[in-house]
């Protein structure tokens, strides 16, 4: 029985470290690239769980044609029910479903990204924060008011894309969570050593100088977002198929905005793996406080989840006081194809002084070789 | 006689121009969205219902007790986060970061303070209106005489400081360019002082009206902050009039619109009030980034340049 439990904890802590890793790596992209601070991170991640939450039900009801005189909303559970009958035997719908609903998302969180960075993309630091963070305040009325959507501030069923795995379920789905977010780390891996990534950094260090030299700011800025907000919208869809619900309010700005950027300051900005250790540091301590939380809950007259938001947000301040720069500071980029011993070799011939961030750059394994 | 939507829209407005002033003050001297500052007028808004429900005094009481209180937690902000920050070379997104966590972390305190309140006074707490202990002259209720009254002499002294006395003119000065201003021995940090007071004074002012004409509630910050931030940037971030302006004209057109949209698409409309200011920020910001301010030097430019050029000619 404990076993059992410790088992689930473990799985918890892992999708949830698998789903917040999707959101920052994107946040680390954005912000600690490109320098835009996506401050409605969130309105993504609502976004991928909207696009779940509403037509997953109603496209596989139509599929099996189950019920269809009833509303979809209002008997949701019935539905839903019925539907995960048929998927308990049929992978391969469950399968078609789930990457239909992905691609779905990620082009209709592209639209979004697009249409919630318009106003502001040409506008740099406050404004830009101003308008993200009321475009997501935005993002999440909608939700919770248009009851078609996702049930309003109730929540709506989602079928279980994944029945057919049986008892091998929950680790199954953990798998492709992994593969999921495996493949968004190493697309944004690739793509922060291309030279995309030198162009983005100039925008994000000097703007105009990017625009003397013939780039287009603004267009980078809004291609970043674009993507950024597709990519995010991932994690939301594998967070409604993991619960097998999507609820309009628990996409907050405190769980989706806040504690992402909390997590990839801790870990280090401009670097994945800044973002990924930041992350698993986060996780783990708040999954322990949710474990320990009931322990002190019979001894204070309040809920123990503001204490914990105080918490997290004088850990947040001290960070940023003592250590701005993160765990993992970031690295110059690498340019393929170069060998660096060489040009270091050269520059030493010619007598210029090499910075000290380059020298950095080699591991011990490679000074031990060249001795 | 006097329609109760006018009413609404002027108690609502009243406050979001309180609000925007500082929030436009504190841009302009410190370069910093003022994320923190919708919590004051939380704090404010408890004040009130601490005084109504819990000690049983008149609400009025509650207003210089929240203006104290929101300028005492400011300075704390300043002192203690702003001014540390800026001394080890944080830049303004930084700032930004440490303003909102310190939102969680206020916002998280009054929540705590709600759930005591409930569950130790046994006294509900969330989501309360106070409007029967307000006082009423003739049809107007007290929450709107007072308000306009206080806006007026708030709007009329900040205007004389800033033209007539030493301070304001320093203060100014900082707006135009802060190291030449220190050079010429303006204590510049003095001056983000005093704005950083006069914001959170003015944010826990606009707090303790709420409640006595709204709905009230430890979310009524987040409501009130889409309006504040949209009545700042529509009046420029640059200047205190346009945040005045701005303030009117956003939160007027916020309630009324809302209302017309209620009477034409019925109830629902209603719950997506926020979309209004919303909207109108976007389209300044696309069409218009500086705002009401930069429109109305534009017209100045295209019909009172010319005299003036003249007069320079014939001079």
């Amino acid at each position: 029985m404990m076993n059992e439990f410790i088992i689930q904890w473990v799985i918890d802590l892992i999708m949830f470290f698998l789903l917040y890793l999707i959101v920052t790596m994107n946040l680390n992209f954005m912000y600690g690239y490109t320098g835009i601070p996506h401050f409605g991170i969130s309105l993504s991640v609502a976004g991928g769980g909207y696009v779940v939450g509403a037509l997953t039900g109603r496209i596989l009801r139509w599929w099996y044609n189950v019920y269809p005189e009833l509303d979809f909303m209002y008997e949701n559970a019935k539905i839903t029910d019925q539907i995960n009958l048929y998927l308990a035997h049929d992978p391969v719908t469950g399968i078609g479903i789930f990457l239909f609903i992905i691609v779905l998302s990620l082009a209709l969180n592209a639209c979004l990204g697009y249409i919630v960075s318009r106003p502001a993309i040409r506008l740099t630091g406050s404004y830009l924060i101003i308008v993200f963070i009321g475009m997501a305040e935005a993002v999440r009325v909608i939700g919770m008011n248009y009851y078609p959507l996702v049930g309003g501030t109730f929540w709506v069923h989602v079928p279980d894309a994944f029945a057919w795995m049986g008892s091998f379920r929950r680790e199954g789905y953990l798998l492709i969570a992994g593969l999921f977010t495996l493949f968004v780390f190493l697309l944004l891996q690739s793509l922060s050593t291309s030279p995309l990534a030198r162009v983005v950094r100039a925008v994000r260090e000097n703007a105009v100088s990017a625009e003397c030299v013939g780039k287009d700011v603004v267009g980078i800025r809004t291609k970043i977002v674009v993507l950024c907000s597709a990519l995010t919208s991932i994690s939301g869809v594998l967070y409604g198929f993991y619960i097998h619900a999507v609820l309009s309010t628990s996409y907050t700005r405190a769980t989706w905005t806040f504690y992402p950027w909390l997590m990839f300051m801790v870990g280090g900005i401009g670097n994945n793996m800044g973002a990924t250790v930041g992350t698993f540091i986060f996780i783990t301590l708040r999954r322990l406080i949710i474990f320990y939380k009931h322990s002190i809950e019979a001894y204070v007259p309040f809920q123990v989840q503001w204490l914990e938001q105080i918490m997290i947000g004088i850990m947040l301040l001290l960070i940023i006081i003592f250590r701005p720069q993160g765990l993992i500071p970031e690295k110059p980029t690498k340019m393929r194809g170069v060998n660096y011993e060489q040009v270091e070799d050269e520059m030493r011939e010619k007598g210029i002084k090499i910075p000290k961030q380059v020298m950095q750059k080699k591991t011990i394994i490679q000074r031990l070789l060249r001795k | 006689m006097f329609p109760p939507l006018i009413k609404d829209a002027l108690v609502y407005a009243n406050c979001v121009t309180m609000m925007s002033i500082g929030f436009t003050l504190v841009y302009m001297i410190s370069r910093v969205p003022n994320f923190a500052q919708s919590t004051f007028a939380v704090l404010g808004v408890y004040c009130t219902f601490t005084m109504v429900r819990i000690l049983e005094l008149n609400p009025y009481i509650a207003m210089p007790l929240g203006f104290l209180l929101g300028a005492f937690l400011a300075l704390v902000v300043y002192l203690g986060v702003i001014n540390t920050l800026t001394k080890y070379g944080a830049g303004p997104i930084l700032l930004t970061i440490s303003l909102l966590a310190l939102q969680q972390i206020f916002l998280a305190g009054v929540q705590i303070y709600a759930d005591y309140v409930r569950n130790v006074l046994n006294i509900y707490s969330r989501g309360f209106m106070l409007r029967v202990n307000d006082f009423r002259v003739g049809e107007f209720p007290g929450v709107l005489l007072v308000s306009t009254v206080l806006i007026v002499i708030i709007i009329v002294s900040l205007h004389l400081v800033l033209t007539r006395t030493q301070f304001g003119i320093a203060m100014r000065a900082t707006v135009e360019n802060a190291p030449l201003a220190a050079v010429l021995g303006i204590n510049v940090k003095r001056i983000s002082i005093v704005s950083w007071v006069i914001t959170g004074g003015l944010a826990g002012l606009a707090g303790t009206f709420l409640p006595l004409w709204f709905s009230s509630g430890p979310a009524s910050g987040g409501t009130l902050s889409t309006s504040v931030f949209a009545a700042s940037v529509v009046g420029g971030l640059t200047s205190i009039y346009g945040a005045i302006i701005g303030g009117y004209v956003i939160s007027l057109l916020e309630v009324w619109g809302s209302y017309l949209l209620m009477k034409q698409l019925g109830l629902w409309a209603g719950a997506y009030r926020m979309l209004i200011p919303l909207t109108l920020m976007s389209l300044i910001l696309m069409y218009e980034p500086g705002g009401i301010v930069s429109i109305i030097e534009k017209i100045q430019e295209r019909y009172l340049r010319p005299k003036k050029v003249r007069r320079r000619e014939s001079s």
